[in-house]
This record gives structure tokens, sequence and C-alpha cells, in this order.
């Protein structure tokens, strides 16, 4: 059967309870936002395939319950990333800093070279607001990771945020195929591809190489 | 705008309610071509003529986002749920599940799963000749609901080389009839709707494409494992070989005993070499329960009847016979509130009306006791106590997104949301330790929607986390304890679906999580969640009947689940969008019915037993049984552990011959490497040299057990064939052979009038 997509990328959101991070991909997956969320329970996925530059990406993005007590489930789901969102409320002071817990866990679990991004979540609610825009630059520019303020409710920078991540993955894979001779990718060849995109992964289960197969070129 | 070509439409396609408390809402089913694609997509006739129905989200997949625009996008604001129109590329769609009574499920090759669509006068014939022309159509085995989508060009290959006629026509009828008698008793004993096997469905298919018999399949399914991982399926295929040949007397025996009702066929896990995966796999031999029985269920209890089982001081004569008939049948909403409190524990079943009184007064005191002693808390108190803060700050947010589209809790404002509040903060100050959790909120709000009493809704609160305050350990081993009770139960009731999970990285069963933490409230309408825990409160008729109802459940599913070749992922994503879809009472019936189906059998593994707190059989105690359940504990904590290396996960776990009866009650649990590795597995047996060696040495788990000398008994030509077959995915591996010549013992087979027909019946293949 036909593919309906040149790659898949996973990515995966993570946070505090309550910092919007269902909110967020309801907005990208169904452009809608609803006052009247539910709380995570366990992991969920949505999908939405964009295109960049002539390819249809179809991303997986894993919601995750933020609750520290779920942590030993959800982090099993950290390894097959290749896009973490780290999501703060900007009207919490207590989920940014709490962010840096959070890089730690994903310094833990997931592959090393799993790109990352902070997303200061709720910026429309501006007479609220606990953390500085300049405290999330600042937080950002330490651990050299893209930043960006968003609201799931107002419809801000959540398309750009999603697009940007999928753009920053498909440069590195794309560059990791050219740096290993570029035969990788092509063909149904899926194997060696994906091994010379993520040589350097501790070799994970299944999750591992499903993925790399389907994100070759097919 | 793109150009469009119409090809299909349908007016007056409904959603299926689930439950009373929606609305079907009617919509237009249409398949329209654009860009050389044929997309598939539902839209609500009428967006404002729907306001009560209660659909959960419909995810609406991949492909279309033309849409999105910040201007135009959508503000759901009102509680209510909107039916989500659907649209799917026909590339996407994996399968669909089509009934009888013209309810339409599509179910997309990631998982996602759509809410059904019932058409007009129950006629689905001309969307199934319309769908027939994109796509090849082929009726599942197992579930002849379920049909699956192919590439017609790949179908197109398939049927030149079903074609061959490896299997003569003749045969394919009576036999194979008799094969999968077993499995599709199987479905309709389960799923307990015999309707749909009637002979009019199949006239209603008469477009989709005749592929009825399962043997061509077969061939064509172990041609395609073998070229795909040649080493796992020789092995497999090798293993199961020995099986039948060297226990030959013993099987032959119950074959032709049995040939009636294949049920007690042991073999019958080992049908469907499209299950075959390349990594580990459980071959199981079945053959244990008996057959499920059929249950019913009563209506729910009635205040006239609860009077008569009350005495006349308000006492309940004999509770356990109440809690047995809630069990049956669920309370009637008018009653609830009262015996609720009961099943929870806030009142004694043997209490007076009297005396309930003053334990009402009691409780009353109490509870204020604990809410002064948080709602006197200052500010500058809650400063320097951040364990309290914390909990604090998690009810706030969690009750302000619980339940809002019911009445009961929507708007803003609404008293009974700080009511929610007010309980799970008591409850802080009640159990500091444990604290709040997610999912509490979850639990409480029905509680408190039927109480309708604040303190009355505390009590009976504490009493369910009592009973569930496992769920929220702190480091979830309740959790995991009982997803681990619930692999123990699938791996007995049905070996083949466990078999299935476990090839696909899916034995952990993570994707139950959510139903047991909050006991399926996420799954179930409001009013189903409702009368799904006062029958799990009657702890009737054992212990951990949710699990009993999890089965159900993935017994449901199994089928969907296993035709489409879902791996976790999906499996996953089909799981959550069943969610607010499952027919509870349905449900109920079939987990009791597993529960007597369990009793009644004789050699249910006393782990299973344990779990359900039913009394040790004998026959169980014997210990093998038990031996090969715990050992596949163990073994599935091996196969989520990512350091192992593939040879210490290659082992065998054999009960060895049972003693009793001489039937066939071995486990044999073979286990082989990630298919990851399935490189380095081969690249070193190149370098073995003599491959043959090499591979039996890797894999104890083929040496033969028992008497050899049996081997005498098996058909000679038949073991020339499969030798062959073997003998060229040896040379294969070996690096010998580039190409696998499967076809040449198949065409020396075909000389030899009715050998494969013999290799299929018998099930090497």
């Amino acid at each position: 059967m036909a593919k309906t997509y040149d790659y898949l990328f996973k990515l995966l959101l993570i946070g505090d309870s309550g910092v919007g991070k269902t909110c967020v991909l309801f907005r990208f997956s169904e452009d809608a936002f609803n006052s009247t969320f539910i709380s995570t329970i366990g992991i969920d996925f949505k999908i939405r395939t964009i295109e960049l530059d002539g390819k249809k990406i179809k991303l997986q993005i894993w919601d995750t319950a933020g609750q520290e007590r779920f942590r030993t489930i959800t982090t099993a789901y950290y390894r097959g990333a290749m896009g973490i969102l780290l999501v703060y409320d900007i009207t919490n002071d207590k989920s940014f800093d709490n962010i840096k817990n959070w890089i730690r866990n994903i310094e833990e679990h997931a592959s090393a070279d799993v790109e990352k991004m902070i997303l200061g979540n709720k910026c429309d609610m501006n007479d609220k607001r606990q953390v500085s825009r300049e405290r999330g630059e600042q937080l950002a520019i330490e651990y050299g990771i893209k930043f960006m303020e968003t609201s799931a409710k107002a419809s801000i920078n959540v398309e750009e945020a999603f697009f940007t991540l999928a753009r920053d993955i498909k440069t590195k894979m794309e560059k990791k195929v050219e740096a290993s001779g570029g035969g990788g990718a092509g063909g149904g060849a899926s194997k060696g591809g994906g091994h010379n995109i993520k040589a350097s992964d501790t070799p994970s289960k299944a999750s591992f190489s499903s993925w790399l197969s389907k994100c070759s070129i097919l | 705008m793109e150009e469009e070509t119409l090809v299909y439409q349908q007016d007056e396609v409904h959603t299926i309610p689930t439950s009373l408390e929606e609305l079907s809402v009617a919509g237009r089913l249409r398949i329209i071509e654009r860009r050389h694609s044929a997309y598939i997509e539902w839209r609500c006739s009428d967006d404002e003529s729907n306001p009560d129905n209660d659909w959960a989200v419909v995810n609406k997949s991949a492909v279309t986002f033309t849409h999105h625009n910040s201007s135009g996008s959508v503000e759901i604001s009102t509680p209510r749920r909107h039916v989500r129109p659907i649209s799917v590329e026909l590339a996407d769609l994996g399968s669909y599940k089509l009934t009888i009574e013209g309810s339409l499920v599509l179910i997309q090759r990631d998982g996602s799963t759509h809410p059904a669509l019932q058409f007009p006068g129950k006629d689905a014939e001309y969307f199934v000749e319309v769908l027939s022309r994109y796509v090849a159509i082929k009726r599942s085995e197992k579930d002849s609901t379920l049909f699956l989508l192919r590439d017609k060009k790949t179908a197109r290959i398939d049927d030149q080389l079903s074609a061959l006629g490896l299997v003569s026509h003749a045969s394919r009828g009576s036999r194979v009839r008799k094969l999968h008698g077993s499995s599709s008793s199987d479905s309709n004993r389960s799923r307990g709707s015999p309707q749909h096997t009637s002979s009019s469905q199949v006239e209603l298919h008469s477009a989709v494409v005749p592929w009825t018999t399962a043997a061509p399949q077969r061939v064509m399914g172990f041609i395609s494992n073998f070229r795909r991982d040649p080493y796992t399926t020789t092995l497999t295929t090798l293993s199961k070989f020995y099986d039948i040949v060297l226990s030959e007397d013993d099987w032959a025996e119950g074959f032709v005993s049995e040939r009636g009702g294949d049920d007690l066929n042991p073999f019958a896990s080992l049908s469907g070499l499209d299950n075959l995966e390349p990594g580990f796999q459980v071959v199981t031999l079945k053959g244990k329960l008996v057959e499920r029985p059929r249950v019913e269920r009563l209506p729910p209890l009635t205040q006239l009847e609860y009077s008569q089982h009350c005495d006349v001081d308000g006492g309940v004569r004999d509770p356990q016979l109440l809690k047995r008939r809630i069990f049956k049948g669920g309370i009637h909403p008018s009653l609830r509130s009262e015996l609720w409190c009961y099943l929870l524990g806030y009142y004694d079943w043997s209490s007076s009306s009297a005396q309930r009184e003053v334990r009402r007064n009691e409780r009353l005191v109490e509870y204020q006791k604990l809410k002064l002693q948080w709602s006197t808390m200052t500010a500058d108190q809650e400063l320097r106590n951040s364990g309290f803060r914390e909990r604090k700050s998690l009810i706030e947010k969690d009750v302000n997104r619980t339940d809002r589209s019911h009445p009961f809790y929507e708007g803003d404002d609404n008293p009974n949301v700080q009511l929610l509040h007010n309980i799970l903060m008591s409850y802080v100050m009640f159990n500091f330790d444990l604290g709040y959790v997610q999912g509490m909120s979850d639990l409480l709000a029905p509680i408190l929607y039927v109480t309708q009493n604040e303190c009355a809704a505390f009590w009976c609160f504490v009493g369910y986390i009592d009973i569930v305050h496992r769920n929220f350990d702190m480091d979830q081993s309740g959790m995991k304890e009982q997803l681990l009770g619930l692999q123990h139960l699938i791996a007995v009731i049905d070996p083949e679906f466990m078999s299935y999970l476990e090839s696909s990285e899916s034995a952990n069963l993570y994707f139950c999580f959510r139903w047991l933490l909050v006991r399926f409230k996420r799954e179930l309408s409001y009013s189903d969640t409702l009368r799904l825990w006062e029958v799990l409160w009657s702890q009737e008729p054992c212990k951990n009947f949710h699990l009993l109802v999890a089965a159900a459940i993935l017994d449901h599913e199994r089928n969907t689940i296993m035709e489409n070749k879902f791996e976790f992922t999906e499996i996953l994503k089909h799981i959550n969008d069943t969610s607010q879809r499952l027919n509870l009472e349905e449900l109920l019936c079939s987990a009791e019915a597993i529960y007597e189906q369990l009793v009644a059998s004789s050699d249910v593994p006393a782990a299973v037993l344990t779990l359900l707190g039913l009394p040790l059989k004998p026959s169980s105690q014997d210990g093998e049984a038990d031996v090969s359940v715990g050992e596949l504990a163990s073994e599935k904590c091996v196969s989520t552990d990512e350091e192992t290396s593939p040879l210490e996960s290659s082992r065998i776990i054999s009960a060895g011959p049972s003693s009793s009866r001489g039937k066939k009650e071995n486990f044999v649990l073979y286990r082989r490497c990630d298919h990851n590795d399935d490189d380095d597995f081969l690249s070193e047996e190149d370098t073995s040299g003599d491959s043959c060696g090499g591979a039996g040495d890797n894999n104890a788990s083929v040496v033969p057990r028992g008497d050899t000398s049996a081997t005498d008994g098996a058909p000679r030509g038949l073991v020339g064939t499969v030798t062959s077959i073997l003998g060229s995915a040896v040379r294969h591996i070996a690096g010998e052979d580039a190409s696998i010549d499967l076809l040449s013992p198949i065409s020396a087979a075909l000389h030899n009038e009715g050998l494969f027909e013999d290799a299929i019946g018998q099930q090497y293949l």
C-alpha cells in the first residue's frame, strides 16, 4: 500500500500537570480549543501530517500525564521520541522551575540527540504572568534549546512551534544521511538509512526500529 | 480549491449512540477523488442540530489541514462535544467493521478508529461496491464483521500466487472449514452475536472478493514470513512440526475423536501463520478451558425488590444475596444514593435506620473537623508547607477539568465543582501521605453526583479509595501488579492473543492503564460508569472482577487488533479511540462468562485463581501449569528489559509432558531475540559454517521432547517436503543460496496429490 507520507516523526509533550500540554496538542491537531479539558491519564497521541519543502511529514505527537507519580510509566515513551516539547505555564512559576527537572528526565530517558524546545504556554494571560519572557529565553539559552511563548487558547505560535521542531528534526536527519554518504535513505533499504541516522543511539526496542524504518524515504 | 470528483454520496448516515445520554447525528458519507487519491469523508448534515450528544472528540486524522488558519479556527467554549467530521485517505484505511445491521466503523492503519456510522436501511452494499473499485477487500476469517483492505496491486500478486493451486480446490471446503470451526465458533461464543454469520450478510458482501478459504493464505503467509525472516519462520515451523510429529499418537487420537468439535484441538492456537512476527514468539498449546457459557443479566434492582431484602428495622437481611443481585443487574438510579453508601462502607449492611442516623451525625462531625483543618490554613502557613501547597494546586487544577461537560458540573462558578474541591482537600487532611493523585477527582465526581451530599460523598469516596488506593502507589506498583494480573488472565483465556501481544511488543498492556486507573470511567458514558462501579463494588462473584472486564474488552478487540496487525502504537490508538463506544451490558456478560469459564475449567493456573480469589483446585496444584504462568511473568520482564542480550533472552520454558489424562498441556515458550538483532544473528550463522547445527544450538527450544520413535508415525512424503523447505531456508541463512527456493519443494509437492493439504490440515504451516 502506498504510504501517504514521506517521514514519520515521533514527538513528545512533557511538562507539569495543568500547563496546557493537551490544549497545545489539540490546537495543533484539531485547530480548536476547549476550555473544559480533562486531565490526561496514561498516555495518548494525535497525528497530523504537515508539508515541509515538498515532503509530507506525519507527526505522531505523544501527550503524557504531568503528575510526578506517573513518571515511571511516561518515561517509557521518551526513548522513541525524535523531538520533545517542554511546556510550562507562564502564570505558574513552579512549572517554569520544574523545566530543569524535566530536562534532567530527558537526559536520563530519551536518546541523546533528541531535538528539544521549550514552550511558555498561556501567553494570552499576561495579567497573571509570573514568568517573564526574558527568563524563558535565558533558560533556553542556558540549555541551547529553542524557545517560544505560545497560547493554545489564542492560537499563538502553536503551529510555528511544531513546524520549527519538525524542520529541525528533518534538517538533522538529512544532514546525517548526507554525512553517511547519502545512500542510506534510498529505496527500501530502510534499515541502513536508519542506522546511519541514529548511529549514536542506544539500541532501543521495536519502537526504535519501527520509526526508523518509517522515517527513511519511502 | 483543488479538483474533486464525487464518486459516492449517501445522506442520512447516522452516528450510533452507545448510551442514553447521546443522540444520533445524521450526516453525509462520501467518497471523493482528490489529487489522485480517494478519500472517505463523513460530515454532520447540520452542526446546530445536535447540541446534546456526548461523543468523544473524534480524531480527525492526518491529511487534511488546509482549513487551518487562525481566523477560521473553532472555539469550543460550551461544554458540549461536537461530532467531528471524518476524513480518511483510502491508503490510510486499514480495515472497517460492517455489521449485518449496516453499522460501519472505519479503522485506519495507524489504529485510529472512527465512531460507528449507521447506513440508512441497513444497506451498505453500494458503498462497499464503490470502495472495492479502489482497494481489494477481504473478509476476516476470524470475525465476519471485519473487512481488511489491501492495495489492489498487492492483492493481485497474492491472488496470482494463490492461483498456483497450492491447495486443490476440492480440499478447500471440507477440511479448511473444519479447521477453522474452532476460530469462528470462538468468535461467536465470545461475542455472543451469532447473527453476524447469517447468510444475508454474505449476500450483502457479494461484491467483495470471495476469499473464504484459509489454506492458500496460510501458505502465502508462510512464504511472506519466510522471506522476511527465514530464521524465525523456519525454526517456529520446525518446532511446531516436532511438537506434532513427536506426539503423533497422543495427538492423532485427540484429533480423530475431536474432529467435529475443534475446540479441543490442542493446536487451535497454532493456526494463523500471519501472526508469526519476526521477533520472539510464544507457542502455546491450548485446550484447557471449557467453553464459555452464555450469561444473562438482570434488570436493575428496584425499590420494590429492595424493600423485600430489608427487615422491619431497615437493615438488610442477607447482604450477600443483595450484593449478588446488584452484581447481576446494578441498581435503579433512584436507589443509588442510598445503596452506594452501603457498598462503599459508609453504612453497615446490618444497621437499622436509627443506627444509620447516628452514624451520619458522627461522620458529619468528623468531616467538618477535617474540613476545618485545611480551610483555616493561613496563606502564611501555606508558604511553609510545600506538601500542602502542591496537593492544593493539583486539586484546584483538576476539579476545574473534571466532568465539566456533565450537567451537574458544567458552567462557570458551578457550586458542585467547589464541593469536589472541598471533599478532595478534606481527603488530603484525612490521608495526607496519599494526598491527591490525578484520577481521584474522576473517582469522586460520580459519587458526589449520585449522593448529592458533601459529607456522604466524602465518606463514600474514602471507601472507594480504600478499594483502589494501590492505583495511586508512589512507585505505581499497584498498577503494574494489575497489568501483570491481566497478562496472566489473557495468557490463560486467550493464549493466541497473548502470544500475538508478545510478538508485537505489547505484552505490557500499557494501553489498559487508563482503564484500570480510573476504573473505566474515561471509557464509558456517565450512566454506564455508575452501573459498572456498583457492579464492581458488589465484590461479586470474585476478587478483581474489573480485570475480567478489561479482559472482556480485549477479547472484543482481539480480532481487530490481530487482523490489522496492530503493534503497540496502533493498539494504543485503537483502544483510546474505542473509549465511549463500549457496550457495557455486553461487556459485563462476557466478563461474567469468562469468570464462569475459569471456574468450570480444571486446569486454571494457580496464579489466576489467586488473582480472582478462587479456591485452588487439586489439578492445578501439581505445579506444572503454575510454573508456566509464573515463568511467563518473569519472562515478560525480560522482554521489556532492553539490556538483555539476544542470546540470553533466547530460552525455553517447558513444563514438560503433562502427567494427567494424556492431554496436551505443555506450555512451550520459545523466544528469540528482538528483530533489531536479526543481522547479528544471521552473520553469526554465516561464520558458523554448519548452519544447521548452529541453528540447533542457539535454539534449544526445538530440541525434541519425549519419545523420538514416534517420528516414524509421520507421513514420509510430508516430512520430505517440510524438510526440503527447511533445508532451503538453512542454505539461505548460511549464505549458500541467495534466494529461498520455496517453489520447487512446493511444486514437487504438487505432484504428490494432497500433500500440502496434509501439511496445512495438520497445521505444520
